[in-house]
Formats: structure tokens, C-alpha cells, sequence
């Protein structure tokens, strides 16, 4: 039995030191512990008399106790117990350079991590993250495992039928331009053409072929190397700079599920810039984020084609081409999960192309929600939302479904019908999806004083509703607290994070968290903002534990109202006959809720040629 | 090939500068030259203050010993030569030979067992010399080098009397004579009486006040005591004080250190100083190593009023270096900053030497 001394050099403080004890003992170890203010002889002297495998330390690092721990190790060393006896110190401000300084053999930063000191005590690399790093080890949880995706309501299913065939009956022979240069683009990527290089023969014909089917900007961009306003070039050396910016390995990571497997924890970025992004993303991961969701400019959902090579874009969103995605990937942790959406523009099924070929490993599409606002035009993305689901199945990579069209003012029960039909057209087509009901202060909430006693209820019965419907994982976007969010960090930060603990509580796979200056920032995000949230949501989940909350009787009743309307508007579009019709004509959504069909690629639908 | 250590009284007493400065000469003189560190050296800025430090630059042929995860971190592109067995939070302990000039980060072995598995492989690398970089007030390690420079300043303590009086404690430890080679070295502590016999203790170390319980005075006059491993002063008084001591030849009981170094690393200074003092005993080491010169450096780093940070402050310079070169009269004292500065070629016994004679100052 490993035998550890536990002495702590601070002053006043061993709580900590009193729980590594404790789990040590509960972990089968000899343990022996020292009083709060032990010095450095006296537990050199205790160390001599019993001689441990292993003296873990704790104290705050600061200006001159850092020397009170150089001494201890100074000591051990000339009292010849470091032969055998290796040395670990815990405390706060500790860094892995702080502790090669002072010279012990590992460092416990912030909280107690047990994974990492019994295998620094069993002298094994430790489990999770540097398991990780051995190649081919999937480290990625799978949000759909273990789900039947079996309807529950079996009264919606035959609606659901019902409506969905209609949908690929209309789309059987409709094509669009977005279509064919995701072929075309597909195609590329298999034949190694380039368009950026692509001057002559084969791979100038595929690259004419595409630019036959984009906008003029996008044309230019090939044709004479116009870049759109706004967007330069990434230099050589922003990328070479990357590497050692990024010598930190994840010692530092935190998991932010305290209370289980589940729900792994999302962050949006879209900085504009690649290179920001990773540093963004390495930040988010070293806090705690599972997973990651890229954003692209609103631009780029309005314009036909995509641009290639590493683009920097001075606002929000970053620009997708294969090489911005494969860059980012590269420096994207192993076990960090990439969703890169496509879900709204005109650009759909050619992201999903480059967003398999970088090795994403979750999409987003959702046809009403993307057929609205300043977005797509329904018909042009209900072809290209079922050609790219289809992709979707193709690949295996499950899509969420984003139901964020509340934000416009449209009432739950519309938005969540608008989910459940993506729902069964992705089964239908054997994709896997995954719905995102939004937890939000939406303006029908604000309007219609819904949430005005609290903010439980109807969040609740947005998420509880599912488990009525299908047999499904369900993921609250997006991010969670939409709207309640202001300029004061410390606010959005506390909003987000029990927004998440609620979430958590009741049971969802995933959560996305936006950043705590997201709604204000004015610019791109500040990673300070992004830790203040995942920050609060670690101490949130804490707090919660494996405690929660319980579906009030009024929450009850919001779910079985919610439950009733949503299939009204279900019965309404089945009765329509023609869904994409039901989105020009409100029944997802209308003018009264706020809401307007999207116009970009209207008219650009085609006949499919036999 | 020789090992010169560089350590400090403290964080930021000045070891990388006092490093910097002798790379400088030597590289002007094309000694072939390898660093090391006992523990992390050459970042931007310091781990604890957070405060702007100096950085390591190294030129082609040069090698250095550092740890796995600092090879790409600075400018110097390496080339890795060996890897060592030596393991430290940062990854393994290599030796790489720098190919373009540039900066570097160093963070080497912090055990003594592992400084002297690394000095034994630069003694097949072909070294001239072999630096070693100390680490906030750790000495341990460097009795393994052949010479000693000490730097001590304001980091220490901001106060000019109380830096004075520290190292003019310290430095009194490394005048201690040494023993006569033939002495072995002990496993336990002995004592050895004035008729010839002797008893040990249980332990190397005098540290842990247990070690007075498992042992009684013998009765008898004592002439020698030695203690190989680490000794805690007031421990040691306190084991002297039940002993008894020739009064009448007046006769001092010798007392042998295992080292000058091992000595400083337990108790304080001023509690030794009071052993010292005491005409009753008689201080030896088993073995030294020769202190260099002293560097001193009015730095140190002050709270900031304004939260949480730190700011640079200064100690009165000259006042600083004036005070320690009184008190220390028998070595040498820089200050790096004004404009005399060592020769440490001839400091570290190089002058002599052939290869040397491109040296111009």
C-alpha cells in the first residue's frame, strides 16, 4: 500500500489537505497528515520517519513563499529522500513552470483533480486527457448514443409522416445551385483540384463549372483575386506563431461535468480571424468546453459560393473554406467535439462538403428556422436542407436542429413543430438529429408575461416536452439564456449559468453557453468573457451537484398546453399539403409573431434534369 | 570540462543576468559552452511576479540541457542530441545543440542525483564549460559543480543591512575548512568520544526531534561529532548541550558538515551563526566547493498599491554594493548593471588557458 504525506506549508488553511485525506483513505491509501503550519523541517523530519512514497504539499504561490517551497524541496533533496520519495504540491497560481522552478515532480493547480493525483501517486500518466493523446483513441462522446429515436406520442408520428413525405416528395426533382456545387466541390476534394490553383485542364473545368453558379463577388474572388470587403489574407507568420503560443498542453483542463457524463458543454466562436478562433477554442478548452460550434459570417449565408484558402474577416463569423477549417481542426483538441452549421444559407449542403472533409463531427440544419428573418428563401432551403441531410446520413454526423426562430417572437409551440418535422424528415432519411429548444427570454415570453413569476417553469417544460414526444437527446441552445443577457459580465455570467444548472438538472445531453460579453461585445469576444462563463457554470454545477429541480404544477401545465398547441400547428401543416407553403403563409411562424420568409436564393430552385 | 553554478538567496536576486553576463565573455572568447538549469529559466516573464525577466540567448556549437516541452518555445533552433533519463513536470531532460542563434528556455534537472547523471554525459560532449542555472534559493544540487557564484540582492530582502548580514553569514560558511580526503562518509551520524569509542544515531539527518529521544549522552567527553545529511542548527545545539566537553583543555569538539550547502538548506542563518560562534566547537565540512564572486541587484519586486499585481522597486545601488563589498572583503562583488564588469575568465580559472587568448578586454 502506497504510503503519502500530506503536509500542508500554509499558515492557516488545510481543508484541502483534510479532503485529499479523506479521498486517499477512501481510495485504500495510508495516508498521514500534518497540522495546518507545518515547516518545512518538520515535515522533512515526519517524511524521514516514514518514509512516504509521495509528500504532497499545499500553498498559495506568491512573492517569497515561493522560497519557503523551493526550501522544502531543497531540503528533501540534501536529506536524500527524493531518491525515492517523489514530491507534488497543490495550491492556487500554480502554473507547471512555477512548479519545474521550484522543483517538484507535479503541480495540482485550482481544484482538486483525484484522476490526476492518483495517477501522479501510482506514477502512471494520467487518465482522460493524456490518454488522449494516443492516436486513434476515440475520446469524443457521441450525443445520440444510446438513444432509440422511437416516437413516444404516437399520435404525432403519422402527422409527421404524413408531412415529411410530402416534403421529399416536392424536392424529388428540384436541384439548386447550392446543390450542384457541393457536387462539384465534392468532387474537387476527391480529385485534389485546387481552385485557387486550378488554371488548366480537368481541374480549370471543375473550377468553371463551379464559378458558373456563384455570385459575382465570389467569381471575382477566383477570377482576379478581389477579396470581399473587409477580408484579407491570413499571414504565413500568424500561423507559425500558433504552435508556441500553444506549447500548453490540457494540463490545465477542467471538465465541467462535476455530476456525470453528461451534458458536455458547448461554446459558439466566430471571431472573424482563424487564428482567433483557435485561440479562443484552446482557452475554452483548457476551462472546461466539450465542444465547440463555428460561426460563419452572415454574409456567407447570403451569397451563392464559397471562398478557399485561409481568410481572416475584420467582423463577426469566420469565413468557411477547407483550408480556415482544416487550420482550425488542427490545433482542435481530440476530445473536443466540432459543429460547424450550415443550417440557413445558401451555402448548406457545400459546408457540410468541406465540414466532412476537415473531420467535423456535428452539423446544423434546420430548414423553417433558416427560411426566415434575413435568411434563406423556404424553398431554396428545403432542397438544399434535404439534399444536405441526406449528406448528413451519408457521413454519419448527427445535426442538431436550432430552434432559434423564438427569438424573432415566435411562439414555442411553432418552433418546437418546426424541430419535430426536421426530426422526422432526418429519420426518415437516416440521419440522426438532435433538437435544440431554446432557453431564452424571447419576445413572445416578454409579451405574453409568461415568465414574468420565474424563469423555471417554461424553461422546463420546453426541455421536459421532448421526453413526451421521441425518444431522442435533446441539446438547449443556443446559447442557453438568450436574451436575458446585458452588458454587465458578471450578470450574463450568472444568467448563463443557471440557465445551465436548470438545464443540466433535467437531465439534457448538451448545452451551448455563449460567452459573457457575446450580447454587447461590440467586436470579437474577449477570452476573459468566455472564462468568466465557463467559470460560473463549473461553480453553478457544483453547487447543483446531483441535486435539481422538479417540474412545479404550473410547469406541468405549460408542458401539456405546449404539448396540445404544438400539435395543432402539426395538424395544420399536414392539412396544408405543402410545407413549404406552410412557411410562406405563417403557419411556423407569421409577420404577427415577427416573422418573414427568408428571401435570399429565391426563384433559384431548379427541375432536376433526368 | 567545469561545472560553475549560479544560484541566489531568492527569487530575483539576478542568477540569469549574472548568467548572461558570463556567456557573453565566453562566447567572445568561442568556448564551447553548455547551460543548464536546476530550474526554469529564460521566460519572458516570471512565473511568480509576473514581471519582465532577462532571456537566454545561446549561439551555434552551444548545448543545452532542458526539458522536452521547452525545445520549441524559444527562437534558437536545436537540434536534440540526447535524450536523458532524467523526467520533470515538463517532460523529459534533453541535451540539443542550438544550430541558429536564439533564444532558449531552460528548465533542467532539479535532483542532484539527476544533475550528476547530466554532468557526467556533458563530460563526453566535448564542454569547455558547463553553466548551471540556479533556481529561487536552491542549493542542493550544486554541490556537484566545481565553482559557486552568488547572487543576492533587494529580492532577498529590501532592506541594504539585513542583505549585508545574510551574506556575510553565508559566505562564512564556504571559508569552513574541509576535512582531510580519507574521511569516510557516513550513512548515520557519529559521535566519537575522547577514549577512543563512539555510538551513532539512527539517521543521516538531524532534523527530526525524535532522533534526541531514541539517544542518551554517553557520559564521556566528546571530541568529534559528523553528521552527513542535513542538520537543523537549533536541533544541534540542542544535542551538544547533553554532551560533555573537555573544559579544562578547553579543546573545541569538532563538528563535521557534510557540506557548506547542506548546512544552509535547514534552519536559519542566524542560528548557525550563533554555532559558529561558539568557541566550544569547531566547524569542518566534508566537502566544499569554492564560492566564485558575489553579484548583488538592487531589484526587487513591490506589491502594487493598485490591486493584485507586482511593479519593479529599486534598493539604493550603491549603497547596496558598497555595504556587501565591505562585509565581504575576500571575494569579489559586482554589480552587473554599472559598468565594471568581471572578468570571468579569469574568475572561473580560464585565463590560462589556450583557447582563451582571443579575449580582447
Amino acid at each position: 500500500m502506497k504510503k503519502i504525506l500530506l503536509a500542508p506549508l500554509d499558515p492557516v488553511h488545510d481543508n484541502a489537505v483534510k479532503l485529499i485525506q479523506r479521498r486517499l483513505r477512501e481510495a485504500g491509501y495510508h495516508t498521514e497528515c500534518m497540522p495546518p503550519g507545518t515547516n518545512e523541517e518538520e515535515a522533512i523530519g515526519k517524511a524521514l520517519e516514514i518514509c512516504p512514497d509521495v509528500i504532497l504539499v499545499s500553498r498559495t504561490l506568491g512573492y517569497q513563499s515561493a522560497e519557503i517551497l523551493g526550501r522544502f524541496v531543497d531540503l528533501a533533496d540534501a536529506a536524500g529522500l527524493r531518491d525515492k520519495t517523489r514530491l507534488g504540491v497543490g495550491g492556487m497560481a500554480l502554473t507547471k513552470e512555477a512548479g519545474a522552478e521550484l522543483g517538484f515532480d507535479a503541480i495540482f493547480p485550482g481544484d482538486l483533480d483525484m484522476n490526476a493525483l492518483l495517477a501522479f501517486i501510482e506514477n502512471r500518466p494520467a487518465s482522460g486527457d493524456s490518454a488522449r493523446v494516443r492516436v486513434g483513441t476515440n475520446l469524443k462522446p457521441d450525443i445520440t448514443a444510446g438513444y432509440s429515436y422511437k416516437f413516444i406520442d404516437t399520435r404525432i408520428e403519422p402527422i409527421l409522416d404524413s408531412i415529411t413525405a410530402q416534403i421529399l416528395d416536392w424536392v424529388k426533382d428540384k436541384s439548386s445551385g447550392g446543390i450542384e456545387r457541393a457536387e462539384i466541390r465534392s468532387q474537387a476534394i476527391q480529385e485534389n483540384v485546387d481552385f485557387l490553383q486550378a488554371g488548366t485542364g480537368k481541374g480549370k473545368a471543375l473550377r468553371d463549372r463551379y464559378l458558373a453558379l456563384c455570385d459575382s463577388e465570389i467569381q471575382a474572388f477566383y477570377r482576379d483575386g478581389r477579396l470581399l470587403a473587409g477580408v484579407r489574407k491570413v499571414s504565413g507568420d500568424e500561423i507559425e506563431v500558433l504552435p508556441r503560443l500553444l506549447k500548453a498542453d490540457d494540463q490545465f483542463y477542467r471538465t465541467l461535468r462535476l455530476n456525470g457524463s453528461k451534458p458536455l458543454f458547448f461554446v459558439q466562436y466566430g471571431t472573424g480571424c482563424p487564428v482567433m478562433d483557435i485561440m479562443h477554442i484552446k482557452i475554452s478548452e483548457a476551462w472546461g468546453a466539450d465542444g465547440v460550434l463555428h460561426f460563419d459570417p452572415s454574409w456567407g449565408a447570403q451569397h451563392e459560393g464559397l471562398m478557399s484558402g485561409l481568410l481572416t474577416h475584420e467582423h463577426d463569423g469566420t469565413i468557411v473554406t477547407l483550408e480556415n477549417l482544416k487550420l482550425i481542426k488542427r490545433f482542435l483538441s481530440l476530445r473536443t467535439v466540432w459543429n460547424i452549421r450550415g443550417h440557413r444559407g445558401l451555402n448548406t449542403p457545400e459546408t457540410l462538403v468541406l465540414g466532412a472533409e476537415a473531420g467535423a463531427d456535428l452539423f446544423k440544419i434546420n430548414i423553417p428556422y433558416g427560411s426566415t428573418g434575413g435568411g434563406t428563401d423556404p424553398a431554396r432551403l428545403t432542397v438544399d436542407g434535404v439534399y444536405s441531410i441526406m449528406l448528413a446520413s451519408q457521413y454519419g454526423i448527427p445535426f442538431d436542429i436550432p430552434g432559434n426562430d423564438e427569438l424573432s417572437g415566435v411562439p414555442p409551440h411553432k418552433t418546437f413543430a418546426g424541430l419535430l418535422i426536421m426530426m422526422a424528415l432526418a429519420l426518415k432519411l437516416g440521419a440522426k438529429p438532435i433538437p435544440k429548444p431554446l432557453m431564452c427570454f424571447s419576445p413572445y415570453m416578454q409579451i405574453s408575461g409568461e415568465m414574468d413569476e420565474n424563469s423555471i417553469d417554461m424553461n422546463a417544460a420546453k426541455l421536459n416536452i421532448w421526453r413526451e414526444f421521441i425518444d431522442t437527446p435533446v441539446w438547449p441552445g443556443e446559447p442557453v439564456g438568450f436574451m436575458t443577457h446585458t452588458p454587465d459580465r458578471v450578470q450574463s455570467a450568472v444568467s448563463t449559468a443557471a440557465y445551465a444548472s436548470l438545464a443540466a438538472s433535467l437531465g439534457v445531453d448538451a448545452i451551448t453557453m455563449a460567452s459573457s460579453d457575446e450580447a454587447y461585445a461590440k467586436g470579437p469576444i474577449t477570452a476573459q468573457a468566455r472564462v468568466d462563463t465557463l467559470r460560473g457554470v463549473r461553480e453553478m454545477m457544483r453547487f447543483t451537484g446531483n441535486s435539481g429541480y422538479t417540474a412545479t404544477p404550473r410547469s406541468l401545465r405549460i408542458q401539456s398546453r405546449l404539448h396540445e398547441d404544438i400539435i395543432s400547428v402539426l395538424q395544420a401543416v399536414e392539412k396544408r399539403g405543402d410545407f413549404v407553403a406552410s412557411i410562406y403563409e405563417g403557419l411556423l411562424g407569421n409577420s404577427e409573431d415577427g416573422l418573414y420568409p427568408g428571401r435570399a436564393g429565391r426563384g433559384t430552385v431548379v427541375t432536376r434534369q433526368a | 570540462m567545469k561545472t560553475i553554478g549560479f544560484a541566489g538567496t531568492a527569487k530575483n536576486t539576478g542568477k540569469t543576468t549574472t548568467v548572461l553576463s558570463a556567456l557573453k565573455e565566453l562566447h567572445a572568447c568561442s568556448r564551447k559552452i553548455a547551460l543548464t538549469s536546476i530550474g526554469y529559466d529564460g521566460e519572458q516573464l516570471d512565473t511568480v511576479t509576473g514581471l519582465p525577466k532577462p532571456r537566454y540567448t545561446l549561439m551555434p556549437g552551444d548545448l543545452v540541457a532542458t526539458a522536452l516541452d521547452c525545445v520549441a518555445a524559444g527562437t534558437a533552433k536545436l537540434k536534440i542530441v540526447q535524450t536523458t533519463q532524467c523526467k520533470t513536470i515538463l517532460g523529459a531532460v534533453v541535451i540539443a545543440e542550438i544550430l541558429e542563434e536564439g533564444t532558449v528556455l531552460v528548465a533542467g534537472p532539479n535532483r542532484q542525483k539527476d544533475l550528476a547523471d547530466l554532468i557526467e554525459r556533458f563530460r563526453t560532449l566535448d564542454i569547455d564549460l558547463l553553466l548551471v542555472d540556479g533556481a529561487l534559493n536552491r542549493l542542493t544540487p550544486m554541490i556537484l559543480c566545481d565553482g559557486l557564484v552568488l547572487a543576492t540582492g533587494a529580492s532577498f530582502n529590501s532592506g541594504i543591512d539585513e542583505v549585508t548580514k545574510h551574506i556575510s553569514a553565508l559566505v562564512s560558511f564556504f571559508n569552513l575548512p574541509v576535512e582531510p580526503e580519507g574521511l569516510s562518509h557516513p550513512t548515520h551520524c557519529i559521535f566519537i568520544y575522547q577514549d577512543g569509542s563512539s555510538r551513532s544515531l539512527p539517521a543521516a539527518n538531524l532534523i527530526d526531534p525524535s532522533v534526541l529521544d531514541s539517544t542518551a549522552a554517553k557520559g564521556m567527553i566528546l571530541r568529534k561529532m559528523i553528521i552527513p545529511g542535513v542538520a537543523h542548527p537549533e536541533l544541534l545545539g540542542r544535542l551538544l548541550e547533553r554532551e560533555h566537553f573537555d573544559h579544562r583543555s578547553r579543546l573545541p569538539v569538532s563538528l563535521v558538515m557534510a557540506s557548506p550547502l547542506r548546512m544552509i538548506t535547514s534552519g536559519h542563518i542566524e542560528q548557525w551563526g550563533k554555532l559558529l560562534a561558539n568557541s566550544a566547537v569547531q566547524f569542518t565540512v566534508l566537502r566544499s566547493i569554492p564560492l566564485i564572486c558575489l553579484t548583488v541587484n538592487p531589484f526587487y519586486p513591490r506589491r502594487s498599491k493598485h490591486g493584485n499585481a507586482y511593479e519593479p522597486a529599486f534598493a539604493d545601488r550603491n549603497e547596496l554594493l558598497q555595504s556587501v563589498r565591505k562585509a565581504v572583503r575576500a571575494i569579489p562583488v559586482f554589480d552587473l548593471e554599472v559598468e565594471e564588469q568581471p572578468n570571468w575568465s579569469e574568475l572561473l580559472g580560464l585565463r590560462e588557458e589556450q583557447k582563451c587568448q582571443k579575449i580582447l578586454t
